[in-house]
C-alpha cells in the first residue's frame, strides 16, 4: 500500500514538472512528439488552414486565420510558432489586449521564432502600457533595421516617442471614473459613435445588431451599421435603447457621425464601404419622426471619405472629416459656414496645420462651448493608436491654440476615438473594446472629477497665557505668572455723587438701533464732559456728575441731528435716567429739533453754549451741500403773545446769522417764527407739574428751534 | 457746648457722606481687611463673611469675597458675589471691574463685555479692565474691539507678555498674520521659555506659509508643554508634517495627540484629511463620523466628508456634505455646490 501511494505521488511530481519545464519549453508541431495522431493532424490541418489566412495580410483574414489557430493551440499550446502568430492576429484585431502573453511565450522559449518578434512584442508591451519594456524591445528592433531603411526607423522612433508620452501621461493620470453604460445600452453586440444631445438627455449611437434594418451581416461577420437611440429624464438612466427606424437606416451601413447640441438635428454617414461614404443630415419633426436624410451638399460630400462631423451650438458652422487629397495627409478636419443665402453649406476650408498633420486627424466635436474642438490623432504626441485631443479657438486672433492630448486613462495605447462631452463639461462618453465589456465594441461614460480637492485640516487652537497686572510681572523673573484676584478694596468712594444716563439712539424711520456719536456739554461750564460712540445696536450708557446742566446731542453721517437738554441736581446721585434719541436721513418734509440753542430769558441774543449745537447743524448743511432748511423759532407761554413772537422770530434769524457767518449760503435758510403759538408742551400740561423744577422743565421743552428740511 | 451740638451735627453728615453700614458689620469688615492685608485670605474669608451676615448691603466686603474667590479660581462663586455687589451699588467703578472680569473667567464673555464697557464709560481704563474687555471682544469676535484696547494698554505697558500674546491672538484671527507673528515674537521675548508663545508663533508661521520656521518652534514648545498644551504642539507638528507629505510622522503626530485627548475634534479632522490624502476614503469618513458626533457642527469634517463620499460615488451625500460645510462657512464648500458635480 504505502508503495502503490509512492508510485502514484511519484507519477504525479514527474506529470507537474513535466508542464512545469513545458512552460518554457518550445514544443514544435513534429508529429514524433505527440502519441494522439488524429489531434496531431487535426491541428496541422487548422494550421495550414489558418497560415492560408494568415498570410493574405488583411484584417479579416487574419481574423479567420486566429480562429484556426486557436484550435490547433488547444492541442499544442507551447509552439512558439503556434504563439507567434495567434499573437500577432491578435495584435490586428480588437482585442489587441489578449496578443501579449501569446508573444511573450513565444518570444521566451524561442528568441529566434520571427525576426519581427521583437517588434510585434514592443507592441503589445506598450498596449498593455509596459511602456519602459516596450521601449527596450523597440530599440532592440531598430538596431535589425537597416541604416538605410530610414521609413522603417522614423516609424520605430515614433513608437518610442509614444512611449515616452505613454510614461509621461500615465504618471499624471486624468482623474476620472470610467464606466460602461448600463445594459440599456451595450449588448453582446458592437456599440460605438456615441453623440449626445448638449443637456445629456439624448444618446444617439452606431450598433450591429440583429435587427438592423435589412438583417444583412458583412464580412466581420457583424450586422449592418444602424442607428440607435436612447433618452433620460432628469438624473435618471438611459431608457432601453431603440432602432431609430427606417427613415434614417438603409439596408446599407447608417452610422452616427454628429448631433446639434439641442438634440434635433442628426448627422449620420451612409456608406455601403469605407472608401466613399457620405454625411447626411436629418431632423426632429414636431411628431417625433426624422425627415428623410438629405446629402449635407457636394461642398463637404466628394468622392472621397467623409465620416466624423459636428454642428456649432448656433448650428451655422459644421466640422467634419475627409481624406480628400488637399488635406495634410491621410483624414484632415475641416469646416464649412452655412451660407444663409444658397441656404448651403459654403466651402470646405482645411482647419490648417495646427490641428492636422501627415497623419490621421478624426472623429470630430465641437463643443456647444463654442470655442472647443475635440478630435483623435495619432500625429500629434499619443501615447498610441489614435489619441483624443483638444484645441481652443481664439475668436480674437482667429487661430487654434496647439491640441493638448486629455490624458490618461481615457486616451490608451490603442485606438481611442469619437469622444463627445456634455455641455456642463461633467461628462463624456466614447466607445473602446476592453477587456470586461460586454460586447466586442462598448460604449462608456466618463465622469470628470476635475482637480484634486484639497483635504481641509483644522487649525491648532491658539493658547492663552495666564494673565497678571503689569506691576506684578516687573517682580517676577519670567516663567508663568500665577492669577491674583485684584486689588483690596477699601472702600468705594463716592465722593463724586453721579448719576447714570442711558438711552438708545434709533434710526427714525425704520426705528433700529444705530451706532452714532453721543456728545454730551455741560451746560454750564461750556466743556464737553463725554463724547462716545453708541453701541452697534443704539444703546449707550455713560455717568455724569449730579447737579449739573448738561446738552446732549447726536450726530450721525447721513443723518440729521437729535438733542436733548438734561437738568439734574444732587439729589439726581444714584439715580438712572433714560434719554433717547431718534435720527432721520436728510429728506424733504422731516423735522429735527434743537433744544440746546439757548438765549437768555426775553433775550435774542445767543449764549456761548448754544454754538455747538449750530455747529453740529452747520455740519449737516455742509454734508448735505444742496438742503435747503427753515429754521422755526418757538417760545414759551410766559410773557405777551405778540411779543413772543416777535421773540422767536428774531431767536431764528440770529441762529441763521450764526450758519451764514460759518459759511453756510444765506439762499439755503429760510426763516419763521411762531411764537408761543405751537407749544410742544401745553399750559394746561404744565400747570399739573408739581414743582418749579418740573414746570420750568416744561416751558424749557417749548423754548426751542425746529428745523425743518424744505429740500434735500 | 456749641463746639459738642456742632460734632453732632457734623456725625450724620459724615455718616450719610460715606458708610452707611451697620456698626457690627464694620467692626467685622475691619478685622476682616486687616487679615487680608496680611496675606491671611482664610481668616479674611470668613470675616468678610460674617460681614455681610451682619450686613447684606456691604458692598465693599462683597467685591473683597468675590476677589478671594477669583485668587481661588472659584469664578462661579467670584461672580456671584459681584453680582451682590452690583445688586447694591451700581454706581461703583470697581463693581463693573470686578464683575467684568469674573465673568469671563467664568466663561461668560457676552455678560463680561457687558460690565467691562461700563465700568470702561465710568472710567475704569486700568490695564487689568482694558485686558479683560479684550479678551471678552476676541471671545465675542469682535477683534478689532479687542486690537483697539490692547493697543491703549501697549501705549503705557509693554512689559506683559500676556497683552502680546492676546494682540497676537486678535491680529492672528483678522488674518494679519505679520503683526500676529511680531506680537508673539515679543511674547516669547518677554517669557522665553513660553510654550504659549512657541505654539501661537508655529501655528502662525504655519498658516503664514512660512512652513519651516514651524517646526522649530513646535520642537522648543514641546519642552516644557503639558498635556493639553502638548495637545495643541502635536496637532501643530502633524499639520506641518502633512503639509510636507511626509504621512507617516503627520500620522505619528496625530496618533499621540489623540492618546493624549480622545475626544479632540481637531485631531480626529486632521486624522480623516490625512487618510483623505492616501485615498483611503472609508476610513476618513469614519473619522469624520467620529469628529462629527462630539461636535455636529464641525465645517470641515463635513468638507472632507463630501470628499470621501464623492470619491466613493456616493455623490448625493457629498453634496449633502458640502451643503453642510457651506452653511457653516465654507467657501469652497459653496464652489463645489455650484459645480457640474452637483448641478446635472
Amino acid at each position: 500500500m504505502n508503495k502503490m501511494i509512492r508510485n502514484i505521488l511519484t507519477l504525479a511530481f514527474v506529470g507537474l514538472y513535466t508542464i512545469a519545464t513545458a512552460q518554457d519549453k518550445d514544443i514544435p508541431f513534429d508529429k514524433r512528439l505527440f502519441e494522439d495522431k488524429a489531434g496531431f493532424s487535426e491541428a496541422s490541418k487548422n494550421i495550414k488552414k489558418g497560415d492560408f489566412e494568415f498570410f493574405d495580410g488583411s484584417s479579416d483574414n487574419q481574423a479567420k486565420a486566429l480562429g484556426y489557430y486557436l484550435k490547433a493551440n488547444e492541442f499544442n499550446p507551447y509552439s512558439s510558432m503556434l504563439n507567434f502568430k495567434i499573437g500577432a492576429c491578435y495584435l490586428n484585431s480588437n482585442q489587441k489586449f489578449k496578443s501579449l502573453k501569446y508573444l511573450e511565450f513565444a518570444e521566451r522559449v524561442n528568441p529566434e521564432v520571427d525576426e519581427n518578434i521583437k517588434f510585434y512584442l514592443a507592441q503589445a508591451q506598450q498596449l498593455d502600457g509596459q511602456f519602459d519594456e516596450a521601449i527596450a524591445n523597440y530599440r532592440s528592433f531598430k538596431d535589425q533595421i537597416k541604416q538605410g531603411d530610414m521609413v522603417q526607423r522614423q516609424f520605430i522612433n515614433k513608437k518610442i516617442e509614444e512611449c515616452e508620452t505613454g510614461k509621461k501621461l500615465k504618471a499624471n493620470p486624468t482623474r476620472v471614473w470610467i464606466d460602461n453604460l448600463e445594459d440599456s445600452i451595450n449588448t453582446e453586440f458592437p456599440e460605438f459613435s456615441p453623440v449626445i444631445s448638449a443637456d445629456n438627455r439624448g444618446l444617439f449611437f452606431t450598433g450591429r445588431r440583429p435587427d438592423s434594418e435589412g438583417g444583412k451581416i458583412d464580412k466581420t461577420g457583424f450586422h449592418y451599421e444602424d442607428v440607435y437611440y436612447a433618452e433620460r429624464g432628469f438624473g435618471g438612466t438611459w431608457s432601453k435603447s431603440k432602432n431609430i427606424g427606417v427613415t434614417i437606416n438603409s439596408d446599407s451601413h447608417d452610422a452616427t457621425v454628429g448631433l446639434s447640441p439641442d438634440g434635433k438635428s442628426l448627422l449620420i454617414y451612409r456608406g455601403i464601404n469605407s472608401k466613399n461614404g457620405d454625411i447626411f443630415i436629418t431632423r426632429e419633426k414636431e411628431d417625433g419622426n426624422w425627415e428623410e436624410p438629405v446629402s449635407i451638399g457636394d461642398n463637404i460630400n466628394t468622392e472621397f471619405h467623409e465620416s466624423s462631423a459636428s454642428l456649432s451650438f448656433d448650428e451655422k458652422t459644421l466640422f467634419f472629416v475627409s481624406d480628400k487629397p488637399d488635406g495634410k495627409g491621410q483624414h484632415d478636419i475641416y469646416m464649412s459656414n452655412w451660407d444663409e443665402e444658397t441656404q448651403a453649406w459654403g466651402e470646405a476650408m482645411n482647419l490648417g496645420d495646427v490641428i492636422n498633420t501627415e497623419y490621421e486627424e478624426k472623429g470630430v466635436f465641437f463643443h456647444p462651448d463654442n470655442r472647443t474642438l475635440y478630435f483623435s490623432s495619432n500625429g500629434h504626441k499619443t501615447m498610441g493608436g489614435l489619441d483624443i485631443f483638444k484645441s481652443i479657438y481664439d475668436a480674437e486672433s482667429g487661430t487654434w491654440s496647439e491640441p493638448e492630448n486629455i490624458g490618461y486613462p481615457i486616451n490608451t495605447p490603442d485606438d481611442d476615438v469619437y469622444f463627445v462631452v456634455t455641455g456642463n463639461e461633467r461628462y463624456a462618453y466614447y466607445s473602446s473594446y476592453q477587456d470586461g465589456g460586454k460586447g466586442e465594441k462598448d460604449i462608456y461614460i466618463i465622469t470628470f472629477l476635475g482637480d484634486k480637492k484639497d483635504a481641509l485640516l483644522a487649525d491648532a487652537n491658539l493658547l492663552e497665557m495666564d494673565y497678571a497686572p503689569s506691576e506684578d510681572v516687573a517682580s517676577n523673573n519670567g516663567g508663568d505668572i500665577i492669577n491674583n484676584g485684584g486689588d483690596i478694596v477699601e472702600n468705594i468712594n463716592i465722593a463724586k455723587k453721579t448719576l447714570v444716563v442711558k438711552g438708545k439712539v434709533i434710526d427714525g424711520k425704520t426705528k433700529n438701533g444705530i451706532a452714532a456719536n453721543l456728545k454730551i456739554i455741560n451746560t454750564k461750564t461750556n466743556k464737553t464732559v463725554k463724547e462716545v460712540v453708541t453701541n452697534p445696536d443704539g444703546t449707550y450708557s455713560v455717568m455724569l456728575p449730579a447737579g449739573e446742566d448738561y446738552a446732549l446731542t447726536v450726530s450721525k453721517d447721513s443723518y440729521t441731528i437729535a438733542s436733548q437738554s438734561l437738568k439734574t441736581t444732587k439729589k439726581d446721585a444714584s439715580t438712572e435716567k433714560t434719554i433717547n434719541f431718534e435720527l432721520f436721513p436728510p429728506v424733504a418734509g422731516s423735522e429735527f429739533t434743537l433744544r440746546n440753542i439757548y438765549f437768555d430769558f426775553d433775550k435774542s441774543n445767543l449764549r456761548d453754549v448754544s454754538v455747538n449745537e449750530l455747529n453740529n447743524l452747520v455740519t449737516v448743511m455742509k454734508s448735505n451741500p444742496t438742503m435747503i432748511i427753515e429754521l422755526s423759532g418757538h417760545t414759551d407761554s410766559r410773557g405777551d403773545e405778540v411779543y413772543n413772537q416777535q421773540l422767536s422770530e428774531a431767536r431764528a434769524n440770529v441762529a441763521r446769522e450764526y450758519l451764514i457767518k460759518k459759511g453756510i449760503d444765506k439762499n439755503r435758510i429760510q426763516t419763521k417764527g411762531y411764537g408761543e403759538s405751537r407749544l410742544e408742551v401745553s399750559n394746561e400740561e404744565i400747570s399739573k407739574m408739581k414743582g418749579w423744577n418740573a414746570k420750568n422743565a416744561g416751558h424749557q421743552k417749548n423754548r426751542r428751534t425746529i428745523v425743518k428740511v424744505i429740500r434735500e | 457746648m456749641r463746639v459738642f451740638l456742632l460734632f453732632i451735627f457734623l456725625i450724620p453728615l459724615a455718616s450719610t457722606a460715606q458708610v452707611k453700614y451697620n456698626s457690627e458689620s464694620k467692626k467685622l469688615y475691619s478685622k476682616a481687611l486687616k487679615e487680608y492685608k496680611a496675606g491671611k485670605t482664610v481668616e479674611a474669608l470668613k470675616l468678610f463673611e460674617a460681614c455681610v451676615a451682619a450686613d447684606s448691603r456691604y458692598v465693599e466686603a462683597y467685591l473683597n469675597i468675590s476677589n478671594i474667590k477669583y485668587a481661588s479660581k472659584d469664578y462661579a462663586s467670584a461672580v456671584s458675589n459681584a453680582q451682590q455687589a452690583y445688586s447694591n451699588n451700581k454706581f461703583a467703578p470697581a463693581v463693573y471691574s470686578q464683575l467684568g472680569k469674573s465673568f469671563y473667567m467664568n466663561g461668560q464673555a457676552d455678560s463680561s463685555k457687558l460690565y467691562l464697557e461700563k465700568g470702561l464709560s465710568m472710567g475704569n481704563t486700568s490695564e487689568s479692565d482694558r485686558f479683560f474687555l479684550a479678551k471678552s471682544y476676541l471671545q465675542t469676535e469682535d477683534y478689532d474691539k479687542a486690537i483697539s484696547q490692547l493697543n491703549e494698554i501697549t501705549k503705557t505697558s509693554d512689559k506683559n507678555a500676556a497683552i502680546f500674546n492676546a494682540r497676537g491672538r486678535a491680529n492672528y484671527l483678522t488674518g494679519n498674520y505679520e503683526n500676529a507673528e511680531a506680537d508673539f515674537k515679543k511674547a516669547l521675548e518677554l517669557q522665553p521659555k513660553s510654550t504659549v508663545a512657541f505654539s501661537n508663533l508655529a501655528n502662525t508661521v504655519l498658516v503664514s506659509g512660512k512652513t519651516d520656521d514651524a517646526i522649530a518652534y513646535i520642537e522648543k514648545g514641546m519642552v516644557d508643554a503639558k498635556d493639553d498644551d502638548k495637545v495643541q504642539m502635536l496637532i501643530l507638528s502633524g499639520n506641518y508634517y502633512h503639509e510636507k507629505g511626509e504621512f507617516e510622522n503627520a500620522s505619528k503626530a496625530f496618533d499621540d495627540a489623540i492618546a493624549l485627548d480622545a475626544k479632540n475634534v481637531v485631531v480626529l479632522n486632521n486624522q480623516a484629511a490625512l487618510l483623505l490624502d492616501q485615498d483611503q476614503y472609508e476610513s476618513a469618513i469614519s473619522k469624520c463620523n467620529e469628529a462629527l458626533d462630539i461636535q455636529p457642527e464641525m465645517m470641515e469634517a463635513y468638507f472632507n466628508r463630501g470628499i470621501a463620499n464623492e470619491m466613493l460615488r456616493k455623490v448625493e451625500q457629498a453634496c449633502d456634505d458640502w451643503e453642510h460645510a457651506f452653511i457653516l462657512g465654507s467657501e469652497k464648500a459653496e464652489e463645489y455646490l455650484n459645480s457640474a458635480t452637483c448641478n446635472e
